[in-house]
């Protein structure tokens, strides 16, 4: 019976996918819609409209902005769950738990992440800071930030790891990313423009230029913290998991 | 001649991914995978996809790898074992 539900379910999932798929314009169809409209607009009119020399910022962080959100937002309510399973209540009662045995590892891995992590974290900050203008994003150094933390935490332990980063900051920077994308999109509000639309017709006339940079800079940093957060915080939970059942 | 290049990393993912779902030490498949994604990251870059390259050596090289080396750590390391 169960199977035969899943089975059933799993057969309209597939055939509302293919429906979908179906109902799309074909690859290399000359006049579907976004090659008539929006392509030719965004770069024809992406510079001027959304003020990025790159067109891929331009449509993740203006016009399609508010899709991006979303996406900040899925990630978000997946993490949620992942801490309901995970991290169960242990929250609050952050360094009861926590590794305190010690791990030996050899001089030669210390060395190579003391060497390494400092040279990660400035080509992060390179990615994120040349990100806005040409080719990568915060996403990119947001992981590699995430990946450089994980790296000290398996080299030291993670006593040391929770030492330093509180488990309230952890909270902190995974809520963070949203937190910048509602005040962006508000702040876009009150100067005139669509909640997070910076490109149209709000801010056609004015002379925002620099306060639109900024705008969308916050916005793809962002995405960075909250990618940060939500590697570092699954890690650590999965670490710590161990530890209370030994 | 990169095409040369371009085969070559090629043939490693097919043989990589092969060698992964035919190992029976799971933390050799786990790390099998990693050097999978390193490869694909590679090919990425000679696509003319250095961000996305750069996004897939931090997430599967990187987090995804240390994900499974938990899970094995915390379950078995050998497939046949319960």
């Amino acid at each position: 019976m169960k199977k035969v539900a899943l089975i059933l379910a799993l057969a309209l999932l597939a055939g509302a996918l293919l429906y979908a798929v179906a109902r799309m314009p074909r690859m290399g169809d000359a006049g579907s819609p976004d090659k008539t409209y929006a392509v030719p607009r965004y770069i024809e009119r992406g510079l001027e409209e959304a003020g990025n020399r790159s067109i891929p910022n331009d449509v993740f962080l203006n016009y399609r902005a508010y899709d991006t959100m979303a996406g900040v937002v899925a990630l978000f309510a997946a993490l949620c769950g992942a801490m309901v399973v995970l991290d169960r209540g242990r929250r609050g009662s952050s360094m009861a738990g926590f590794d305190r045995r010690g791990v030996s590892s050899s001089v030669m891995l210390r060395t190579i992440a003391i060497v390494l992590v400092p040279l990660t974290v400035m080509f992060a900050a390179f990615v994120s800071l040349m990100g806005v203008n040409t080719l990568g994003y915060s996403l990119q150094s947001g992981t590699m930030i995430g990946g450089a933390i994980i790296l000290l935490t398996l080299v030291f332990s993670l006593l040391e790891t929770s030492r330093r980063l509180r488990p309230g900051l952890a909270v902190a920077f995974e809520s963070a990313g949203l937190a910048m994308f509602l005040a962006v999109g508000l702040l876009g509000v009150v100067l005139g423009a669509h909640f997070l639309t910076l490109s149209l017709p709000g801010f056609a006339g004015k002379n925002v230029q620099v306060e639109r940079a900024i705008m969308m800079y916050v916005l793809d940093l962002g995405i960075g913290v909250s990618a940060a957060g939500i590697i570092t915080s699954v890690i650590f939970s999965l670490m710590r998991e161990g530890e209370f059942e030994q | 001649m990169l095409w040369i290049l371009n085969l070559i990393l090629l043939v490693l993912l097919l043989g990589i991914s092969t060698a992964v779902v035919f190992m029976k030490d799971l933390l050799v498949a786990a790390v099998l995978l990693s050097g999978q994604g390193l490869m694909m990251a590679l090919l990425w870059t000679r696509l003319g996809a250095p961000d996305l390259a750069l996004i897939y050596v931090a997430l599967v090289v990187c987090v995804s790898t240390m994900m499974l080396v938990i899970a094995i750590n915390r379950t078995s390391r050998d497939e046949d074992e319960p």
